[in-house]
């Protein structure tokens, strides 16, 4: 009776004074929501990271976009950082609320960038293209004002013509409900797509075929029909003939590339009178299936979609093809390729007739190679039928269709339209009967992904490392770092070339002293990624092994654009890299871009342990997201706090020195419990059971006699004797895991100290983290300390960053490839076990070498030999 | 003053009763808070009241069963009790606690029983006060990891790290560990004769010791010494009522003491961190020491006896109250606080 009163007293006490809510409804359920909500804040953090990554992409300026892609990014991230700051507040219990307003205010400077300073389309209509350069990208689309740049500022010559504006397809067409010409056509195809069903192959050509018809039957307004009729009529006055004219698409954004590749229709060799329904089957091909299903995977199907239109004299040509200014499938070879075919390029694009090609070495500029192929057809113009297949003759088909001498002119003005970009060209051109060279298009080379774009090698300087994946490009060089210990950041001297096993956010300490900067891991849209690119570092990540072979204080430079790293100083790379504008740069655009971005992409916060780590300091979509990010995983840790007896959980049937029970809060245990009791076999978490593979280590038998030393239990007895007892935590309390698929979190008193574990571990990289925190013991303070020693010596050496004070040691390691972090928690679960009471072991502080070494060597009895 | 004191039935003593509550109220706090429990505590303090020797050993005995039967019954819910270790334990306990109480009573039987108990009391109490002093001393220096102190180049250090493999090894399941026989025995061997001649529980010894020595996994040892602890109380209480040794109502007076200081010793450890409540400690353990030393050699200075005799009640009980109301007080400030910023965060939240 007493002890039920005094338990009740007791219980009440506790309750009321104790800061942890509890009540009467189970706990999982809060546990379960908290765990949702953050999966939901990793997958909108790496949401918004691709985004960052993909902003910091069309900064370089090489990719074509317009306005409605700056809207849109700005739209998208602005939902993702929203949901992130969502999910950190229903996991950390309404804590963050203020940083909604952080995001408005965010919110409203982009918002007044992307509205307010809304470009005057003063473009008009049409455009000729002795008006056109690359700051009307917007208006005409990529493929007119890359024409347009070529003929006014590089000065080669392209056929004549005139670009028909978005303001033709807004007028027409639409962007919005009740926009274009009264037929409602924005309205009617949007009705179409919402029926479309992806996965069915038939529907979704059915759809694409109405809404192909839908445009094609709709009248183009008596207005935009003048115009294109007048436009035309300029175009006979301005080469003082009559001509054809063929039509192309001249996309906006992100369809440039299906531009590029040939999935929009063009229409060839037609007259005024067709022009108006040429335009209507370009535009209608923006609906074609390929284009469909490739807005469906990158998220843009129901997004705004605008389109240009070049009209272009029809050159009736003699000899077609195309000039890759680097070979795509061996950028090493350092050469130029002209495939040529006789007539039209057409079969020279579709494979139809196998082209001649020619090798042009790039720095002899001469010819290296040649192949003659036998041409059997080709492609020529036609009046009345547009165009038409014809046979070559016999004495004609095995001729090369170009001299050595032509071939060579060709290279050397692809070379500068190369130059002017700054990059490998993919160019279609064609000679007419009167021998001029004219540029059809020129676009960026595409390479197999991962690739160096450019490789250009040195010779002379022993290669050390040639793989990796470019963060940003260029070249630097200098005494190598080896930087094994994120400790030793303060001691990187100024002008060294980093080396660091992982791309972590804290390099950005020493981004303004470093010529380059090579880790093994980390992938190219990380928070680290990011700075580099921000403070045009010369970066390659992804080298796996560089640690190794790189010797910390040789001299050694990297040419991060190429991916080679040679030992000593590459005196070459001193000349200075072309530096020639890059596409974008300089458009109205581009500049809309370069504010919004700097209201996005900028980290400002890189140390959580600094005092500006708080909301108040966000200055960016990324320093928001990325302070969600690291006060979500802080708050994750203290998952285990809020568990009380009263919680379901599941007693572990497995053999541990520890009282183990496991709650499951999302897919972490599977069913046919033994008796009620969940064995290994039941594990289903990701981490947990990596975990557990070593907790669980055959080797390490903590069953056996442990070793003993008097002196260390008597130091066990008398400090036990002085302190104070921790009721909220008493020694003996069971140990809990609450466990999901990819997530767990071990709480433990295991002897007389507390450790916490906690991990995220899935197959992306971004998301993976552990944290491991180790405090106390029974022993003297100097034993513990040296205990303390030992852990953070195994740590260290198996690359988790440490912090220690007192007798607590917390380390962590983040965004790991899922194999390394199973490995990781392996060697965590045995550290565990083998960490139990070593501090009663420690005598001296060789000891704590001794320990460490043999933990090292897998000696995890401790046995001497 | 008469109402204070009652008439002891067994001993025949009078006995200041509201010094009885003070003193389990004392343990309760004590106990509670403090790793040590508060045996050492008891004995003195029942001595210095008035009663022999062997009369505070056996009460001691008496109030610390009762407490454990308590804790026990709650682990053996949990099932965390290795039965098997625990059987040996109490073998080796009961043995050594028999041996105790027959020490005790030939040493009565010789008529010195009373000086030889508190000689070995002082010596205790020493022990305790130097390694309370020794670890404030050592946190106080605050280690730096990593600093400099003798480092032993230690060619043979490991030599001393033995393990005790002496036969018959026995498989403990519950525990799930391995051991020799001789460990647990020895051990239990060794707390049943300290309960046996001081009266203190030997919890403090016992809990290191299976997790230290016998590597049982802690959850298990908690639960397994609170069992042998029990049946060694009881035991002893039982061999000492059986000897006439036991004041069971001045035992039922303590209990009630003790259970009410308990709660507050409990869930004052959340509020009372630092040096100062150890100074605290240390200091009343020195104070109980000259408490025994005044009584010790009280009888030899005729002259004083009945002056040392007042000041080691004194410094006995004023120091139990001042440490009970320094924790009590800064118990109630800390919970204060606490609730202060509760209602903060509430109207925070609100707004």
């Amino acid at each position: 009776m007493i002890r039920k009163i005094f338990k009740r007293l007791r219980t009440a006490a506790l309750t009321r004074l104790s800061r942890k809510k509890t009540s009467n409804t189970d706990p999982l359920h809060s546990l379960v929501h908290r765990y949702n909500y953050f999966q939901e804040l990793l997958y909108y953090n790496n949401d918004a990271l691709k985004l960052i990554a993909e902003i910091e992409d069309k900064l370089s300026g090489n990719h074509a976009f317009g306005s409605d892609y700056i809207k849109l990014a700005a739209d998208r991230i602005n939902l993702s950082a929203f949901q992130v700051i969502k999910a950190l507040n229903h996991v950390a219990n309404n804590q963050y609320a203020v940083l909604y307003q952080v995001l408005d205010s965010i919110n409203g400077k982009i918002d007044r960038e992307v509205y307010c300073e809304h470009m005057p389309s003063s473009a008009g209509f049409v455009v000729p293209y002795k008006k056109i350069t690359r700051s009307l990208l917007d208006d005409v689309g990529g493929k007119n004002a890359n024409l347009g740049e070529i003929r006014n500022n590089i000065g080669l010559l392209v056929p004549d013509g005139f670009a028909i504006t978005t303001n033709v397809f807004d007028a027409f067409v639409g962007t919005r409900p009740r926009d274009g010409s009264g037929n409602n056509l924005y309205e009617r195809i949007h009705k179409k797509l919402s029926i479309l069903e992806l996965t069915n192959q038939v529907n979704v050509d059915a759809v694409s075929k109405e809404i192909q018809s839908m445009i094609i039957d709709s009248d183009i307004p008596e207005g935009l029909l003048r115009a294109l009729g007048d436009a035309y009529d300029d175009l006979c006055r301005e080469v003082k003939k009559t001509v054809h004219v063929a039509m192309r698409s001249s996309a906006v954004n992100e369809d440039g590339d299906l531009s590029f590749a040939g999935q929009y229709t063009t229409v060839l060799n037609i007259t005024k009178q067709e022009i108006p329904n040429a335009y209507k089957q370009v535009i209608a091909s923006l609906y074609c299936v390929p284009a469909i299903m490739y807005r469906y995977h990158k998220g843009l199907l129901g997004a705004q979609i605008r389109m240009g239109v070049g009209c272009i004299e029809m050159i009736d040509a003699k000899t077609a093809g195309i000039i890759y200014t680097l070979d795509p499938n061996n950028p090493r070879s350092n050469t130029v390729i002209i495939n040529a075919v006789r007539g039209l390029g057409k079969f020279a694009v579709d494979g139809t007739v196998t082209p001649d090609a020619h090798i042009i070495d790039r720095s002899s500029m001469k010819v290296v190679k040649k192949h003659i192929a036998e041409k059997n057809y080709m492609l020529t113009t036609n009046p009345v039928k547009g165009v038409d297949t014809v046979a070559v003759g016999s004495s004609e088909k095995n001729l090369p269709c170009l001299t050595d001498e032509q071939a060579l002119d060709i290279a050397k003005k692809a070379l500068t339209i190369e130059k002017h970009y700054n990059a490998p060209q993919d160019i279609e051109w064609c000679i007419d009967r009167q021998d001029r060279f004219f540029i059809l298009q020129s676009r960026q080379l595409r390479f197999s992904p991962g690739m160096a774009k450019h490789r250009k090698k040195y010779q002379g300087y022993p290669v050390v490392l040639d793989r990796g994946s470019i963060v940003c490009p260029g070249i630097g060089s200098g005494r190598a770092f080896v930087l094994m210990n994120e400790q030793d950041i303060i001691h990187v001297p100024e002008g060294s070339v980093l080396v660091a096993p992982h791309a972590s956010p804290a390099l950005v300490r020493i981004m303004g002293k470093v010529k380059a900067i090579v880790t093994d891991t980390g992938g190219i849209s990380g928070h680290m990624a990011s700075m580099a690119r921000e403070f045009n570092i010369p970066t390659i990540t992804d080298a796996v092994n560089s640690t190794s072979v790189i010797h910390h204080g040789d001299e050694i430079t990297v040419d991060a654009g190429s991916l080679f790293v040679y030992k000593g100083i590459v005196k070459q790379s001193m000349e200075k890299e072309i530096t020639a504008p890059s596409f974008m740069k300089g458009t109205p655009v581009y500049q809309m871009l370069q504010k919004v971005a700097g209201l996005i992409t900028p980290l400002h916060l890189t140390d959580p342990a600094a005092k500006d780590f708080v909301p108040e300091s966000c200055k960016t979509i990324h320093d928001l997201i990325r302070y969600c990010h690291e006060k979500a995983i802080s708050s994750m840790f203290y998952t285990c706090d809020n568990i009380s007896e009263h919680t379901t959980a599941i007693k572990a049937g497995i053999r541990l020195p520890v009282d183990l029970y496991i709650i499951d809060i999302g897919n972490g245990l599977k069913d046919n419990l033994h008796k009620g009791r969940a064995g290994v076999d039941n594990i289903d978490s990701v981490p947990f059971h990596a975990f557990m593979k070593g907790l669980m280590n055959k080797n390490i038998k903590w069953w056996e006699p442990r070793r003993i030393d008097i002196k260390g239990f008597f130091s066990v007895l008398s400090s036990h004797a002085a302190s104070i007892e921790d009721h909220t935590k008493p020694i003996g309390r069971r140990t809990y895991a609450a466990i999901s698929k990819n997530y767990f979190n071990f709480n433990s008193r295991v002897g007389y100290h507390f450790s916490t574990i906690d991990s995220y571990c899935d197959d992306i990289k971004n998301n993976n983290y552990i944290t491991f925190y180790f405090q106390g013991g029974a022993s003297e303070d100097i034993r513990r300390m040296r205990r303390i020693r030992f852990l953070r010596g195994v740590l260290n050496a198996i690359g988790f960053v440490t912090e220690t004070t007192g007798d607590r040691v917390t380390a962590y390691m983040r965004k790991y490839d899922r194999k390394t972090i199973e490995e990781k928690l392996e060697m965590l679960g045995k550290l565990t076990l083998c960490a139990l009471h070593l501090d009663m072991l420690m005598t001296t502080d060789a000891s704590v070498e001794w320990f460490t070494k043999a933990f090292l060597e897998g000696n995890y009895n401790f046995e001497f030999k | 003053m008469d109402w204070a004191y009652i008439h002891m039935p067994i001993s025949g003593v009078l006995i200041f009763w509201p010094g009885l509550v003070v003193l389990g109220f004392g343990v309760g706090v004590i106990g509670g808070f403090f790793g040590v429990g508060g045996g050492w505590l008891v004995t003195p303090g029942l001595n210095i009241l008035g009663f022999p020797i062997s009369f505070a050993i056996g009460t001691d005995l008496a109030q610390m069963s009762a407490n454990s039967i308590v804790s026990t019954m709650r682990h053996a819910k949990f099932g965390n009790v290795d039965y098997k270790l625990g059987t040996i334990m109490i073998i080796g306990t009961l043995a050594g606690v028999e041996l105790g109480a027959r020490l005790v009573m030939y040493l009565e039987h010789l008529g010195i029983v009373g000086a030889v108990i508190r000689y070995c009391y002082m010596a205790l109490l020493t022990l305790i006060a130097w390694t309370v002093f020794v670890d404030i001393s050592k946190q106080k220096k605050q280690f730096v990891i990593g600093g400099t102190e003798e480092t032993a180049v230690g060619i043979d250090w490991y030599k001393r790290l033995h393990r005790i493999k002496i036969p018959p090894m026995i498989h403990f399941k519950t525990a799930g560990v391995y051991c020799s026989l001789w460990l647990p025995v020895l051990i239990s061997f060794f707390i049943g004769l300290i309960s046996g001649t001081l009266g203190i529980g030997g919890g403090l010894i016992v809990l290191p010791a299976f997790i230290y020595l016998i590597g049982c996994p802690t959850h298990v040892a908690v639960g397994t010494s609170l069992y042998g602890v029990m049946f060694s109380g009881l035991y002893g209480t039982f061999t000492y009522t059986m000897k006439g040794r036991t004041e069971l109502a001045a035992a039922l007076i303590m209990i009630l003491g003790a259970a009410a200081g308990a709660q507050i010793g409990t869930i004052a450890t959340k509020y009372i961190k630092g040096f100062a409540i150890k100074y605290a400690f240390g200091l009343s353990v020195i104070g109980v020491f000259i408490s025994i030393f005044l009584k010790q050699f009280a009888s030899k200075f005729r002259s004083f006896e009945h002056l040392s005799l007042n000041i080691s009640t004194a410094i006995i009980f004023g120091l139990v109250i001042v440490l009970c109301t320094y924790i009590t007080v800064k118990m109630v400030q800390g919970a204060k606080n606490e609730l202060r910023a509760k209602k903060a965060r509430l109207k925070t939240d609100d707004s």
